[in-house]
């Protein structure tokens, strides 16, 4: 891993978030520095993944592309949404008319026309 | 007709041991060197199981890799795809193009652009569907294998009742145009 120096300069962190830091930093046998590097690495990844993620829940991205912009392969996108239960939006009409493109398709052509003239369902 | 399959549908349809089925319908299935990096390749270095059920499949013959040829890397240099699509979607649409095949796309961004470049497509849960009308599974197969489907794709409940009512009355008009005939 590579890794780069970031100078924050005076970074203004809670009284309570610094003392946590110090509590972990005691706990595990480790720098401050290192516990604050470890979470912020882990928080940045986190952050990309939601906010992929997130962007797939709004129909903005497909599942593919989600995974690719959060640098996680789409296993671990497929994982994340499907625990978070994160969505795309979905539209009926549309899944009716794919359902009648593809009787049309294996020439069942009536029951195409039954299938786009049904009643919705209500929810 | 061979159908091309994107990520998403390919490990859907691995998960669910639906692969052989859609096999079935398809006469045959095929995926784009991209679709293949990315389910198996990147989906085995990371560990996950479903990459090796899928990467058996390859070996067994029963899912083609493909790498796409003139005709569709012209296609893929010309077309104008949103940036909301993958690469391995992107290569899917412009293959299913220039092979005049069918195309499995599980999400609408990639649907849409299927629609865009003239391409015949359909979902995970309307190839069940077609399975049924082709006499291949019984309507009580379908339901299985949907709710097979619906756990491991996380279908919203609206959906998967819309799908169980599809598919009851599609099985009742193929049962009527069986007896009439």
């Amino acid at each position: 891993m590579t890794v780069q120096a970031l100078n924050l300069g005076r970074l203004n962190i809670e009284a309570e978030t610094l003392e946590t830091l110090n509590l972990l930093a005691q706990w595990q046998s480790t720098s401050r520095a290192q516990v604050i590097q470890r979470l912020l690495r882990d928080g940045a990844r986190q952050a990309r993944i939601e906010y992929a993620a997130g962007l797939y829940g709004r129909g903005d991205l497909t599942l593919e592309k989600a995974a690719l912009m959060a640098s996680v392969n789409i296993y671990d996108m497929m994982a994340y949404t499907h625990a978070h239960s994160i969505l795309p939006p979905g539209d009926m009409a549309e899944l009716r008319t794919d359902v009648a493109s593809m009787l049309v398709r294996r020439k069942q052509y009536e029951l195409a026309a039954q299938v786009l003239q049904i009643e919705p369902t209500s929810g | 007709m061979t159908a091309k399959l994107d990520a998403s549908a390919l490990i859907y349809l691995g998960k669910a041991d639906l692969l052989s089925l859609a096999d079935k319908v398809y006469h045959g299935l095929a995926i784009t060197t991209s679709v293949y990096n990315e389910a198996v390749t990147g989906g085995q270095s990371a560990g996950h199981r479903d990459a090796a059920r899928i990467a058996r499949a390859v070996r067994d013959g029963s899912i083609q890799v493909v790498s796409l040829a003139l005709a569709a890397q012209n296609l893929l240099n010309r077309a104008t795809f949103p940036s909301a699509l993958g690469p391995g979607e992107q290569e899917t649409i412009v293959e299913a193009a220039a092979q005049q095949c069918l195309a499995v796309l599980d999400d609408v961004r990639a649907r849409t652009a299927a629609v865009v470049m003239g391409i015949e497509f359909c979902r995970t849960e309307t190839l069940l569907l077609e399975a049924m009308v082709a006499g291949l599974i019984s309507l009580s197969e379908f339901e299985a294998s949907l709710l097979r489907l619906a756990q491991v794709r996380n279908m919203k409940a609206s959906e998967l009742a819309e799908l169980l009512r599809l598919g009851r009355l599609i099985s009742e008009g193929l049962q009527h145009d069986r007896t009439s005939t």
